[in-house]
């Protein structure tokens, strides 16, 4: 066990001890003292941004505005600072009564931006693309929104706080975990909103801020559920699962509001002149209920966690705090990384994984995403009519010269399309097997999905296994053959023919 | 407390007014009503200019579309319902509140939902309301082909406003037919910028979404489909039937699919228009 020295400070003598931390007089004073003007500041920081909301969208509604190019991304961007600066203004007047340094708190914000700016949404968007695989099903909706979304937001608002903030001496109230974590997940918050406006080359001013302030009120509260564990594991010693218990349950909380808010605004089909033409609310209403619901609960538990403190019942420490930190920070990080692995899996099957077919003669693996769609013709035949539009065809001409049996496709297609063209021809192996390639070209008058004719670009692989001939081909738009070319690889070397 | 409240108070009311004195100076006028086209010439002659309005103009804004006919002169004529067989050329026109610098009108002409021809054109900038038409011909004199034309305006890269109209025997009152054509933007529901390369499929009448997608998604399944272009606009492939329950599913890279098995067109106006809002 360390000596009696303040946790604090790490100077003074301690004197008092809460859970096997030892306080200094001025410490212990403040270790036990709820600062309820943080509560207030709170709520009239959540209040004040709903009125400044509700006024901008009444604002656009009545003027209209029509800003384009560089003023639509400036403004938008001012407006995608609005809600941390208001929080940071209610904070500022607070702090004037009960004095914080605002320096660490603008600290934390700044970090917890970039940090998001430069780890956590290229994490998210970049690395794991959940963008890419999160709607598939519900596993990995539930998944991608908890492991990925929420868990790298959460760790990186852990990890401003923890590795910026948690040995400064200024860290010695357990409310300053929520203030120090809610303004790091204002940072996050102000990260995604300058990157929406600038994704989006800007946002019509209404529904732009109702989704800017949706985002702050939302990670807000995730910043004050974390702050909570923090601040507690600052001034107790607590069990080791204690942080790790604080990421997994704000992970938890912001997938729960991804999920949420894709249930409650799923998009809209609307017909001009029928609806009331107001943006949807639902997503910030949910953020704003979040927000105080949170802020409530954190401050009754900081309020029952002090009186705890005071009445000595505390449970003791069974390891040096100093040891116990560092302990509980490696669990956090070990967990963080498990989340990430598990996310990491789930993302990669349901982007990468694949469903077994047999058919007459050949059998093989196709991906998920696509479905069976056989035409009159075809041995076999997938489609991702919803994605890609790529379809994966496999079928047995009569014929066992490879060059002949291109020559009679060419033909063919030539007939049924308008502007058939080979673009090449090669040799090469499929599985062992000796293959002839055949690129092209065409143009579709009549494509399932679009108005005017389509251009349509594929490969044929030509093999002939044991006197019997089988062609395996691909069939996209130029604009896609990069990505699902991969995928038809897989396929091509998936097959097993009898 | 009080002094919290107060300074909610202000802080709330000045961002108000700052926002409201940023969106007022990029305010738009209000609405046209539509005027006799019949009565007004092309633009730069003196009838077809209004008083300047009190602001610079910062936007466009159009009218419906009014398919005219046009004197060897080049002025309009008269706005018709339809055009007869044979007709050597087709004018769809609308009235514009004015023109903010750089204005590009780009004309897409369709027929039976097809993309056939387009053009762009730059006009000068004026405060004043004007009538923009453009004339379509054939390059070899031949008679306009029959059908269903569409036409689209747009100012660069936002869609003014656009109209259909029947030429030769499909002409009549399309706004009795059974069948309309479905068009639209598709665009993200939070910033309302354009989705292009989203996919619309109409599913056929009984087929739901979630049938479609778990039993195969089967182009025999599919009425009708779209794509959404680089500004979100699209045109579905064929009429739809009016009073009729379809499910609709809407698909774009990085977005949540979109579906709706409640989709009815009602008696809405011939092309009917619908937005797209999706959500990542």
């Amino acid at each position: 066990m360390a000596a009696q020295v303040c946790c604090v400070d790490q100077q003074r003598p301690g004197t008092h001890n809460i859970g096997g931390r030892w306080f200094c007089d001025e410490h212990y004073n403040k270790a036990v003292y709820n600062r309820k003007g943080v509560w207030r500041t709170a709520i009239a920081a959540v209040v004040a941004l709903l009125i400044f909301v509700a006024a901008v969208v009444v604002l656009d509604l009545v003027f209209k505005p029509q800003l384009t190019g560089g003023a639509l991304v400036l403004t938008g961007l001012v407006l995608a600072v609005v809600p941390a600066a208001l929080w940071l203004i209610f904070f500022y007047q607070q702090d004037r009564l009960e004095p914080e340094p605002v320096g660490y708190v603008a600290r934390m914000f700044v970090i917890g931006l970039a940090l998001a700016g430069a780890i956590g949404i290229p994490l998210t968007d970049q690395l794991f693309a959940v963008q890419n695989w999160l709607y598939r099903d519900a596993v990995t909706t539930w998944v991608g929104s908890v492991f990925i979304i929420g868990g790298v937001a959460a760790f990186i608002i852990y990890a401003t706080v923890r590795y910026f903030m948690f040995d400064e001496p200024e860290f010695d109230e357990r409310t300053d975990g929520v203030v120090y974590a809610t303004a790091a997940a204002l940072g996050y918050a102000t990260a995604l909103n300058v990157q929406f406006i600038l994704s989006n080359g800007g946002a019509r001013l209404g529904t732009g801020e109702i989704f800017v302030a949706e985002v702050a009120l939302a990670f807000a509260g995730f910043g004050g559920i974390l702050g909570y564990f923090l601040g507690r594991a600052k001034l107790e010693q607590d069990p080791i699962w204690w942080l790790p218990l604080g990421l997994v349950l704000t992970s938890f909380l912001g997938g729960l509001f991804v999920v949420l808010r894709g249930q409650l605004d799923p998009g809209s089909i609307t017909f001009a002149g029928r609806g009331s033409g107001l943006p949807s609310f639902n997503g910030l209403i949910l953020a704003g209920i979040l927000a105080v619901i949170v802020t409530v609960i954190v401050s009754y538990l900081i309020g029952r966690d002090i009186q705890r403190s005071l009445t000595g019942k505390q449970r003791a420490a069974t390891v040096d705090p100093t040891v116990g930190d560092r302990r509980a920070n490696y669990a956090t990080v070990g967990v963080f990384a498990l989340m990430l692995i598990i996310g990491g899996l789930v993302g990669s099957d349901a982007v990468n994984g694949t469903e077994s077919f047999s058919a007459p003669g050949v059998s093989g693996a196709y991906p998920d995403a696509y479905s069976e769609n056989p035409r009159t013709g075809d041995v076999f035949r997938v489609v991702d009519a919803v994605g890609s539009g790529a379809e994966f065809e496999i079928s047995a001409p009569a014929g066992t010269d490879p060059v002949l049996i291109a020559n009679q496709l060419a033909g063919s297609r030539s007939t049924d399309f308008l502007v058939y063209k080979v673009m090449s021809n090669g040799k090469t192996t499929v599985n062992g097997q000796a293959a002839v390639t055949q690129r092209f070209a065409y143009v579709d008058s009549n494509g399932l999905t679009g108005a005017a004719p389509q251009v349509r670009q594929g490969v044929d692989y030509i093999i002939v296994i044991n006197g019997k001939s089988w062609v395996v081909t691909l069939v996209t738009t130029p604009d896609q053959i990069a990505t699902v070319e991969p995928q038809f690889a897989k396929f091509l070397n998936s097959l097993k023919f009898q | 407390m009080r002094s919290t409240f107060k300074l909610m108070c202000v802080v709330v009311a000045a961002s108000v007014a700052l926002v409201a004195s940023v969106f007022s100076a990029f305010a738009t006028t209000p609405g046209l009503a539509r005027a006799g086209i019949a009565a007004v010439t092309l633009p730069g002659s003196p009838a077809s200019v209004r008083p300047a309005p009190l602001a610079a103009c910062t936007d466009m804004q159009a009218t419906d579309v009014a398919w005219v006919t046009i004197t060897p002169n080049h002025h309009i004529d008269k706005q018709v319902p339809s055009y007869d067989s044979g007709v050597m050329d087709i004018t769809p026109a609308f009235q514009y509140s004015c023109a903010p610098p750089n204005t590009t009108i780009v004309s897409v002409f369709s027929l039976n939902g097809l993309a056939v021809f387009t053009d762009k054109e730059a006009i000068k900038p004026r405060t004043a309301a004007g009538l923009y038409a453009y004339a379509l011909e054939t390059l070899d004199g031949s008679p306009v082909a029959d059908g269903e034309w569409g036409i689209q305006y747009f100012n660069d890269k936002t869609l003014l406003t656009t109209g259909s109209v029947s030429v030769g025997k499909t002409g009549g009152d399309v706004g009795q037919s059974q069948a309309a054509t479905v068009q639209g933007v598709v665009q993200d529901q939070n910033s309302q910028s354009p989705i292009g390369g989203a996919i619309l499929l109409v599913l056929n009448p009984g087929v739901t979404t979630k049938a479609f997608i778990s039993g195969g998604q089967k182009d025999a399944d599919v009425f009708t489909a779209g794509k959404s272009d680089s500004q979100g606009a699209f045109t579905m492939q064929k009429k739809l039937p009016r009073h009729q329950v379809l499910s609709m599913l809407v698909v774009a890279d990085g977005y949540k699919s979109l579906g709706s098995d409640t989709f009815q067109v009602l008696d809405d106006p011939d092309p009917v228009s619908i937005t797209i809002s999706m959500t990542k």
